[in-house]
């Protein structure tokens, strides 16, 4: 039962952002549990799940934040994206004005995530193909201009689920095995000789110090 | 037993001029349940009935009137300037923010996105407490068969409450369409009906997907209303929460022919906790001690001062309030607790109000300092993931239990002799522990 018991060799953190109603609390529901909600409530600040996967042998253990994608919740949770390595950004493809706002999640993800975040876009609600307002071409034109992957999902049916979010974490992977034989481990050090609490490290730099409780 | 703990409180409630006090203090062992009387213990916390029982009946004629008037004149307006969109050329334009400044068409866009996103919420408002779900005979109303009840929903399992309206998703099934602006239209056509049906009591629900049932088009009404009368704070995502927690007791807990007005009871007693609470929903206050980061601050410090192995804990963790309290002050625990033990929390929570205009936050403050201590043995055990877990989804407790160490009754009598709020400290309690913070 205790964690520190729990064995793996990295751990990574990432977002799930995008706007309210894409389907962002389904995915990570249906990545980490294999559940999905039809009416599932709305996700009120941050919420927080985990998931264990094999690279090459390794156990990375994927830390996956949920959180609120109105406007009126931004300001509050960009402690979020502190530590965080990867970030799904999701729009729901049958609405297209979630799609018009990814710009603005990006640019979020400027001001607050680290510059190295490996960001991946994620079209959802593939089920539903007779209501897209987003059409496939489109948005990889867009994934592709600003060097990102993008992959199509439906949280609904579990179409693609496991393959973006196992993509988005072998790109981490394969980043930061190679930063491991890089910097000769100086900046990843493999996490059962941390602290079970440390964030995973930003790509590129040493470990930051875990933040102080008491926050604000 | 049971009369033991019900009869002072009917007593209280029936006596000429009611002492808050005194029944803010019986209501901290919890509201007896069945007697219908919690509806009228919320209501006089929350101010909206006068303590003169004389004044009753003329106070809640003029509130229900005066909510009829509000939503007629509302939604009637609304509709008047969604129709003016209409016969404007414009129309086909998709809806966006790039559309003409023309005022009507802002005014519609307005309206037209609030009710998007009210709807959204108040569609997944308690989606597991049958009150909210899918009523049959409401449906029939709007020529949805219990067929079509069945087929959606064992299209996607059985927890869906909601139902796909054909005509909008038979046209195509071949992949890829990409049509804005008849689909807009169609948007436009169906917002038209939507603000009619606001405006007279049939509200059928947005777009492909009619509400669920009367419940669902009652809280559109009060949320669009509240946003559209309160310009600070407008729809915030969590108020659909508090709004349901009141209008699903007022309905359930009060005598059936009382049930028609549980609606405008409901928006009135909303309009005045989002009084004593709204800052936490403000913007602007954010950075401000009575803002939410000042209280997710000051609930750090409380934990601090009363279990300082929890506070430990966490901070060694790096583990801040914004983890699990963002939640915790937005709904006022309501989200913590499965429906019946989070009314029962709010039978504490709002019986503060008697200790003052910030009674209510000291005392939802008390009790989330006293959350942590509760689980204090099991929480120390945790790693950071299994910390944040717990608190997330906190574990099933006693509430009862739970809010006696919170509030305990020695603090609320002693409140009760010394007016000012700053009662003293007494053993096992944390209200009224940490003023000054
Ligand atoms: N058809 C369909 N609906 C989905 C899908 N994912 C989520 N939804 C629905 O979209 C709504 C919002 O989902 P949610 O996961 O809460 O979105 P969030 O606000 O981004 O977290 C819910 O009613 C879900 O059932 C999907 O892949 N297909
Ligand atoms: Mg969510």
């Amino acid at each position: 039962m205790a964690e520190s018991e729990e064995y793996y060799d990295y751990l990574f953190k990432l977002v799930l952002i995008g706007d309210s109603g894409v389907g962002k609390s389904n995915l990570l529901s249906r990545f980490t549990r294999n559940e999905f909600l039809y009416e599932s409530k709305s996700t009120i600040g941050v919420e927080f799940a985990t998931r264990n996967l094999k690279m090459e042998g390794k156990t990375v253990k994927a830390q996956i934040w949920d959180t609120a994608g109105q406007e009126r919740y931004r300001a509050i949770t960009s402690a979020y994206y502190r530590g965080a390595v990867g970030a799904l950004l999701v729009f729901d493809i049958t609405k297209r004005a979630t799609y018009d706002n990814v710009d603005r999640w990006l640019k979020e993800l400027r001001e607050h995530a680290d510059p190295d975040i490996a960001i991946m876009l994620v079209g959802n609600k593939t089920d539903q193909p007779h209501l897209r307002g987003v059409s496939t071409a489109e948005a990889q034109q867009k994934a592709r201009e600003a060097k990102l992957s993008y992959f199509e999902t439906s949280a609904l049916s579990g179409d693609n689920v496991e393959a973006s979010f196992t993509e988005l974490v072998k790109e981490i992977y394969s980043i930061a095995s190679r930063a491991q034989i890089d910097v000769a481990g100086s900046s990843w050090v493999p996490t059962q000789f941390r602290p079970d609490h440390a964030e995973s490290v930003p790509l590129g730099g040493p470990a930051k110090p875990a933040s102080n409780g008491g926050c604000c | 037993m049971r009369n033991e703990r019900t009869a002072p409180f009917s007593v209280a409630l029936e006596s000429e001029n009611i002492d808050l006090r005194e029944i803010s203090r019986l209501a901290n062992f919890g509201v007896p349940d069945g007697l219908r009387l919690r509806p009228i213990y919320w209501k006089l916390m929350l101010g909206y009935l006068p303590t003169d029982r004389k004044l009753w009946e003329s106070t809640l004629k003029d509130m229900r009137d005066l909510y009829d008037t509000y939503v007629h004149q509302f939604f009637i307006k609304v509709r008047k300037s969604t129709e003016d969109v209409c016969v404007d050329p414009l129309s086909d334009e998709p809806i966006n923010d790039k559309g003409p400044s023309d005022s009507a068409w802002a005014e519609y866009q307005k309206n037209a996105k609030l009710l998007i996103e009210i709807d959204k919420d108040v569609r997944r408002t308690h989606p597991m407490v049958q009150f909210f779900r899918c009523d049959p005979e409401y449906l029939a109303k709007f020529g949805v068969t219990q067929k079509d009840i069945g087929s959606y929903q064992s299209n996607v399992g059985d927890k869906s409450p909601a139902i796909k309206f054909s005509s909008l998703t038979n046209n195509s099934e071949k992949g890829t369409i990409f049509n804005p602006p008849e689909r807009n239209r169609a948007r436009l056509n169906g917002l038209l009906t939507d603000f009619d049906r606001l405006a007279n009591g049939t509200f059928g629900g947005i777009l492909d997907k009619p509400q669920v049932s009367q419940h669902h088009a009652a809280l559109v009404r009060m949320l669009m209303l509240f946003a559209r009368l309160n310009t600070a704070i407008q729809y915030v995502q969590g108020l659909n929460e508090l709004v349901s927690m009141i209008y699903y007791v007022f309905y359930t807990e009060c005598e059936p022919e009382e049930r028609q007005y549980a609606e405008a009871d409901a928006f009135w007693c909303f309009v005045n906790l989002m009084s004593a609470v709204g800052d936490i929903y403000t913007v602007g206050l954010d950075g401000d001690v009575i803002g939410i980061r000042g209280h997710m601050s000051r609930l750090m410090k409380g934990i601090e001062a009363r279990y300082p192995a929890c506070h430990k804990h966490l901070s060694s963790l790096g583990i801040p309030a914004d983890f699990f309290a963002i939640r915790w002050f937005t709904l006022l625990l309501a989200g913590e607790f499965e429906l019946p033990d989070a009314v029962r929390v709010w039978d504490t929570v709002l019986g503060g109000r008697v200790n003052g205009p910030d009674g209510v936050m000291d005392r939802l403050q008390a009790v989330c300092v006293t959350m942590i201590g509760f689980v204090e043995d099991d929480l120390l055990q945790c790693g950071y993931s299994e910390t944040i877990t717990m608190l997330q989804k906190y574990p099933v407790v006693d509430v009862n239990h739970l809010l006696g160490f919170a509030v305990p009754k020695e603090v609320t009598a002693a409140n009760n002799v010394v007016s000012n709020s700053e009662g003293p400290a007494s053993p096992g309690g944390v209200e009224g522990a940490y003023r000054g913070f």
